[in-house]
């Protein structure tokens, strides 16, 4: 019967060998997480899908947040003074740090570079501020690079408050 | 069967979309795989599928065939990407001038059934996929390609015979026979 049906022969061997090309393409193939689950799950664009108005929400919270931290700090919701009161922590923290033991003489009209402001014993000079600036560069001169631990980097920088090419007594 | 599973889907249900996608994907993506020239792009298409569906699934309506509707958004989604691909290919040919491109290495442990397959049109591919690997009935291939269901026949007939004549199927006295296939054997 099939002799005589070409065309149901070729069906039937479809039906056998369609499956069989297809399941071997296929394989093993595991199915990766379903859309569903990706949809649910938090991801790096998860602002992205608050959309504008949750993004501004967000935003005013955080600033709200470091305003209130601010307001905390300082004991005043006046951003002015936030700003003052960071300012006078700076300079107040400076020189405990950096105050020279003995107030330095002040380096030449050179204006300052980053390479001066770490000053060698020429510049800082080590004895009063009366000794002439030649005698502190002449002494400095010979000690240019003081060893580790010698007490030199406590006078590396000009004392807060001091202009530049300012005498320390002024 | 296929009526009872549908029963239990709830359109808009994250659960029930999840046991879909669990039951239906290799069957997807085997007419996928059937549709495409590669493996790689039948996933990209098969996940395409998932999500529209996903996005889709509170409007799904149950008197419709689930599976016979995911397989229209992945016949879609097939053949947009088949047209994007043979642009791309106008492309490479023109930046070629002409130099035949090199074989791509996946083609070859596909079969010839496959490979003839694949160069149908996409929605006859599907049809013959539909019928042969998956069972469909005519209804359900015309919710599937979304013609109606006296197409299906006619498009069926014309795959197979367009299929048959790729493969060399030759008329033997007394019978046919798959040229090129009985040779392999």
């Amino acid at each position: 019967m099939s002799r005589e049906d070409p065309v149901g022969d070729f069906e039937r061997w479809l039906d056998r060998e369609l499956p069989v090309a297809i399941a071997t393409a296929v394989r093993s193939a595991e199915p990766p997480p379903s859309p569903s689950a990706r949809a649910l799950r938090p991801s790096g664009r998860g602002v992205a899908r608050l959309g504008a108005r949750g993004a501004a929400a967000l935003c005013a919270i955080a600033l709200a947040a470091v305003g209130g931290g601010a307001a905390l700090a300082t004991g005043t919701p006046n951003p002015v003074t936030w700003g003052q009161s960071v300012v006078q922590a700076a300079v107040s923290v400076t020189p405990v740090q950096h105050t020279p033991a003995v107030t330095p003489e002040p380096p030449s009209v050179a204006p300052r570079t980053p390479a001066s402001t770490t000053q060698t014993p020429a510049a800082a000079g080590t004895a009063s501020p009366d000794q002439k600036p030649g005698q502190a560069k002449h002494q400095g001169s010979a000690e240019a690079t003081p060893p580790a631990g010698s007490g030199h980097a406590a006078r590396t920088h000009d004392p807060p408050g001091k202009a530049k090419g300012q005498k320390p007594d002024q | 069967m296929e009526d009872a599973r549908q029963r239990e889907y709830r359109p808009g249900s994250a659960e029930d979309f999840d046991r879909l996608y669990g039951e239906t994907y290799r069957r997807l993506l085997g007419t996928l795989i059937a549709v495409l020239r590669d493996r790689a792009a039948a996933e990209d298409c098969a996940q395409e599928t998932y999500l529209r569906a996903f996005q889709a699934w509170a409007r799904w309506r149950p008197d419709a065939p689930v599976e016979a509707w995911l397989h229209r958004i992945a016949i879609n989604v097939a053949v947009s990407h088949r047209r994007r691909e043979r642009l791309r290919e106008a492309g490479e040919v023109i930046r070629r001038l002409g130099v035949p491109a090199a074989p791509d290495p996946t083609e070859t442990s596909t079969s010839e059934l496959l490979r003839e397959l694949r160069a149908l049109p996409p929605k006859q591919a599907a049809a013959l996929v539909l019928r042969h690997v998956h069972g469909y009935t005519n209804r359900e291939i015309a919710h599937a390609l979304g013609v109606p269901e006296r197409t299906v026949a006619s498009r069926l007939a014309a795959a197979r015979a367009r299929l048959q004549d790729r493969l060399g199927w030759m008329r033997v006295p007394g019978t046919w026979l798959p040229g090129s296939v009985a040779s392999d054997k």
